[in-house]
């Protein structure tokens, strides 16, 4: 029998609005994708003698390449280095998603093969033919490879973007001027030389911090149109600065409909390269609350990656640093300025020792807002004998999104291959078997790819939208889309490079919750016009084309 | 301070910085003077062929280029011997551990401080819980952090470090208006630092109220008109109170003090090597190690037992750490302390030139050198010594005095 007092009491100290409010957790699992055909087993072409550009390699991309609906992986790879000698020579690999998390190896017959040093990538159709394209950022000559529709690349020969034997650092595709080609933002680390020793430390040879190395200017294209490009870096702005370039990214960082960009530096100031709309650019990361963390300090900044945290309608930046610094969450605050927010919202939790490099902000349990994906590894390969504090070796991190800018490590609840030590570095957040979870994979320097699959309990539902410009460049880089589900609204932008040094997220992920429905999809295209979208259903994957309302889907729904 | 400032190792070095000690007291000397107990002869006493900051290093156990490895094995050496002869002293557990936690052993570090919490009682103690306390910090574990600050609080109440890593463990969490009523609450104390403004104008842009950050960084701006906090401080905060010609002046201002760092930043990182962090790591063990022995040796017993030959290792220990860090005030100031405290003037007076050579405008050195070569009998290199000290502080009280020692010496 109920003693009646004592459930009134019960209600009188738990409201009954919060008792209607509860939701059952959400979880967020992963697993070690296994006899998934992938193979690939990272080389950075070392020898022992620690030549830095070693340690810094690489980052990698997933794309849909064949445009057959499946996002595909491509793995960057080194090659020799001096002192070095492969009987084989690594390559850059591609592998074909053939669906239910099976993959081909397609490098050769695809011609992305490619056999330099590999250090960042992105995508993006340049000739808006209808086919993404992939521009390389290696040591050694950049190259651009040219999509030719029929599941092949060509090398496309251009002294102009291949830009001498620079170190590579991340590279983006954007529409600078917004006259609908895709033009192509390059940064450079440093000027590399043999003959700069490595370091030594407690008798064993290190590798040197890059601030040994003279510093370049990061350089910008502008595509002309007719398959050629032209350096602009100087005439941009872009080239009059010049710092230790690592990760970067393109977004519209203060809503003013151009594309901007920002370039995560390697012990030194950030760059936030403010577009005037016209391609003219000038550097603002001081005085926008970019350049350096909450106190002033710089950064060893490595990755970065944009999204709407908050579901505020602003994107918010989170950029991965050197070992003794936490990544570093910055909170877009409207109005064109940021705040330093993470140590006060909790999302530099567990980032204070390790070396973090890729980063991925992803809506990972679908719950409506973007948690964040961490790849660590320290560069040093012998620092386990002469420090506890941190190893060459460390696990991978997710940071959960709990709503009002608080974040919570847990790392150690995901599921044992977030135990797995690797040095990890380019890492990709992508839903490899289109099934509304989103995925991982991680290259692991000198080891074999982590390819982690999203096994969470699927009580959210979610939608993707690919995006196809007509008036806009074809891939819609730097174009809006806002979704609105009962009430919420969740806003991300269309990215050509991003994470650390990498590429991925051209379809875009919203998880939406307990909505069945999409009320609402705004897209506004990349300095064109804004496109209202309506009742969409959910758990679908669909292909939106600027100027038509038809809404495909470009995927049969995985259960 | 920041805890997350590239080196931690600096804030513990930080920690064992010890005032300058002004040797004797020159109102003391004159009253001596006055008063005929003491007299001013002719000198009787040669000065050695080479200053004691001269001595080879083959007599300080080391070899001019000592490798990494022997400047470490001979500062572990040192340590084990502290520890062995000092086997329930806190000081000497706290040395290992600040050196454990300079190369990152942290599990030796936190084991050492454990220890060394145990056995203290008073600053031995304070030292291991602060020294845990950063630990806790660095792992995350504000909660734990946040704790240790506490009894610390009780222990230690006028310790100025406290509050800021209580306070940081504070903003760490989240918990920034708990971070900035601990930092106004030491703000209000004789014990405030500057670091502490700084961190609460931080706090208080971080709780978006950018004008109540723009006014505590102008007042940190009073104090150390060159705090980087500061000129980053508001350059953000103007910046989010819509002022965007504040914000690019201090932007600027910020930008020329960064610059200069960035600079030392690379000349640090050229000569960033194994034996430059040995040389460190090695010079701050024989500074702490020398210390102790200095301790017991001055009397400040640690142990019921006596060691043989304190003076001598403490000397010799803080000779090598000086002559690894010849440039550490506070090192040759200790030192100093032990030479004349043992009754080697001379000792004292190449320590107090070194240290005159190093800030030529502090005024404590002129006087201790004047007056240990009075006490000489070296008349005219004390008033030499006393009549610079008078040159760059006319008014100060003890130059006054000096002015009649001077006059002593003179008519001597």
């Amino acid at each position: 029998m109920i003693d009646t007092r004592c459930f009134v009491c019960w209600l009188l100290l738990f409201p009954l609005s919060s008792v209607q409010r509860a939701e059952p957790p959400q979880r967020i699992e992963f697993e070690q994708l296994q006899s998934s055909g992938i193979d690939f087993e990272h080389r950075d072409g070392s020898s022992g003698r620690h030549y830095l550009v070693e340690a810094i390699a690489a980052g990698m991309a997933t794309f849909d390449y064949d445009l057959d609906g499946q996002v595909d992986i491509y793995f960057l790879n080194g090659s020799a280095l001096r002192d070095t000698q492969y009987a084989v020579p690594p390559v850059n690999e591609l592998y074909r998603n053939l669906g239910a998390s099976k993959f081909v190896i397609a490098s050769f017959e695809s011609g992305l093969a490619d056999l330099g040093f590999g250090l960042g990538v992105t995508v993006g159709d340049y000739d808006n033919d209808g086919f993404p394209d992939v521009y390389l950022s290696n040591f050694g000559p950049n190259v651009l490879y040219h999509n030719n529709g029929d599941g092949t690349f060509s090398a496309i020969p251009s002294s102009v973007l291949a830009r001498g034997h620079k170190v590579g650092g991340g590279c983006c595709m954007l529409d600078i001027d917004a006259d609908g080609d895709l033009d192509i933002f390059s940064a450079n680390y440093i000027d590399f030389s043999y003959s700069i020793p490595p370091t030594e430390f407690h008798g064993r040879t290190n590798y040197g911090g890059p601030l040994l190395y003279p510093k370049l200017p990061d350089n910008l294209f502008l595509n002309l149109g007719n398959g050629e490009f032209q350096d602009i870096s100087l005439d941009s702005g872009i080239g009059r600065l010049a710092e230790w370039g690592m990760g970067s990214i393109c977004f519209d960082y203060d809503d003013d409909g151009d594309t901007d960009i920002f370039v995560a530096n390697d012990s030194t100031r950030n760059h936030l390269w403010e577009n005037d709309g016209h391609g003219k650019f000038v550097e603002t990361a001081l005085i926008v609350g970019l350049a350096y963390d909450y106190r002033g300090d710089p950064q060893g900044s490595m990755g970065v990656d944009a999204a709407d945290l908050q579901n505020d309608g602003l994107i918010d930046l989170f950029q991965t640093a050197y070992t003794k610094q936490l990544a570093t969450l910055y909170e877009n605050l409207g109005v064109g300025l940021f705040s330093d927010s993470t140590v006060q919202s909790g999302a530099g939790a567990g980032t204070y020792y390790p070396v973090n490099w890729g980063i991925g902000l992803a809506d990972f349990d679908n719950d409506g807002d973007k948690d964040i994906f961490i790849a660590n590894g320290h560069i040093q390969d012998n620092l386990d004998d002469i420090d506890d504090t941190v190893s060459y070796r460390l696990p991978n991190q997710i940071i959960e999104n709990l709503g009002n800018l608080k974040f919570s490590d847990i790392t150690s609840k995901v599921g044992s291959c977030f135990q797995v030590k690797e040095s990890s570095r380019g890492a990709v957040v992508e839903d490899l078997d289109a099934d509304g979870a989103v995925d991982i994979v991680v290259l692991n320097s000198r080891r074999p790819a982590s390819v982690l699959r999203n096994t969470s309990p699927s009580v959210s539902n979610w939608v993707e939208l690919e995006l196809v410009g007509s008036e806009c460049n074809r891939s819609a880089v730097g174009s809006r889309v806002t979704v609105v589900s009962e009430g919420k609204r969740q806003t991300l932008e269309v990215h050509s490079g991003r994470g650390y040094q990498s590429h991925f997220g051209s379809r875009l992920h919203f998880g939406i919750g307990a909505a069945k429905n999409i009320d609402q999809i705004e897209v506004i295209w990349h300095g064109h016009e804004t496109q209202l979208f309506r009742d969409i259903p959910c758990n679908g994957i669909y292909l939106l084309r600027e100027g038509s309302d038809e809404v495909r889907l470009a995927l049969p729904i995985m259960h | 301070m920041n805890l997350h400032a590239n080196s931690l190792y600096a804030v513990l070095a930080q920690r064992r910085n010890l005032p300058l000690l002004l040797l004797f007291s020159i109102i003391g000397l004159a009253i001596l003077w006055t008063s005929g107990a003491i007299s001013f002869g002719k000198p009787t006493i040669h000065r050695p062929s080479q200053t004691v900051l001269e001595t080879p290093w083959e007599q300080l156990g080391l070899g001019a280029q000592a490798s990494a490895a022997e400047l470490l094995e001979l500062a572990d050496k040192q340590l084990m011997q502290l520890l062995a002869d000092f086997p329930a002293s806190a000081e000497a557990y706290n040395a290992k551990a600040d050196r454990d936690f300079a190369i990152s052993n942290m599990s030796a570090a936190q084991e050492s401080w454990t220890t060394a919490a145990k056995l203290g009682t008073s600053e031995g103690k304070v030292e291991a819980i602060y020294g845990l306390a950063i630990i806790a910090f660095e792992n995350g574990q504000y909660d734990s952090a946040i704790g240790m600050c506490e009894e610390l609080q009780c222990l230690s109440p006028d310790n100025s470090r406290i509050p800021l890593l209580l306070a940081d463990s504070y903003i760490h969490q989240g918990k920034l208006q708990a971070a900035i009523l601990v930092l106004e609450q030491h703000l209000s104390q004789a014990t405030a630092s500057v670091q502490a403004l700084e961190m609460l104008g931080n706090a208080q842009l971080k709780s978006r109220h950018p004008q109540l950050a723009v006014n505590i960084f102008q007042q940190v701006l009073e104090f150390a008109p060159e705090s980087r906090d500061a000129h980053y401080g508001l350059a953000q905060a103007w910046a989010r109170l819509g002022d965007r010609e504040k914000a690019r002046v201090y932007s600027q201002s910020f930008d020329a003090l960064a610059k200069g760092r960035g600079s030392s930043n690379m000349e640090a990182a050229r000569s960033f090597e194994d034996r430059d962090f040995a040389a460190s790591v090695a010079a701050q063990v024989f500074f702490d190690v020398g210390t102790i022995y200095g301790s017991q040796s001055m009397g400040a017993a640690l142990e019921p037992m006596a060691v043989e030959g304190v003076e001598d290792l403490a000397i010799k220990n803080m000779l090598r750490a000086v002559r690894l860090n010849p440039s550490m005030i506070s090192w040759l100031g200790e030192l100093q302390h032990i030479y004349a405290v043992r009754g080697d003037r001379w000792g004292a007076i190449d320590v107090g030139e070194k240290l005159a050579e190093l800030e030529p405008a502090v005024v404590d050195h002129w006087l201790n050198i004047g007056q240990l070569y009075a006490e000489l009998e070296l008349s005219e290199l004390a008033i030499k010594a006393f009549q610079k000290a008078i040159e760059i502080s006319p008014s100060d009280s003890r130059c006054q005095q000096a002015k009649a020692v001077i006059e002593k010496l003179e008519t001597k």
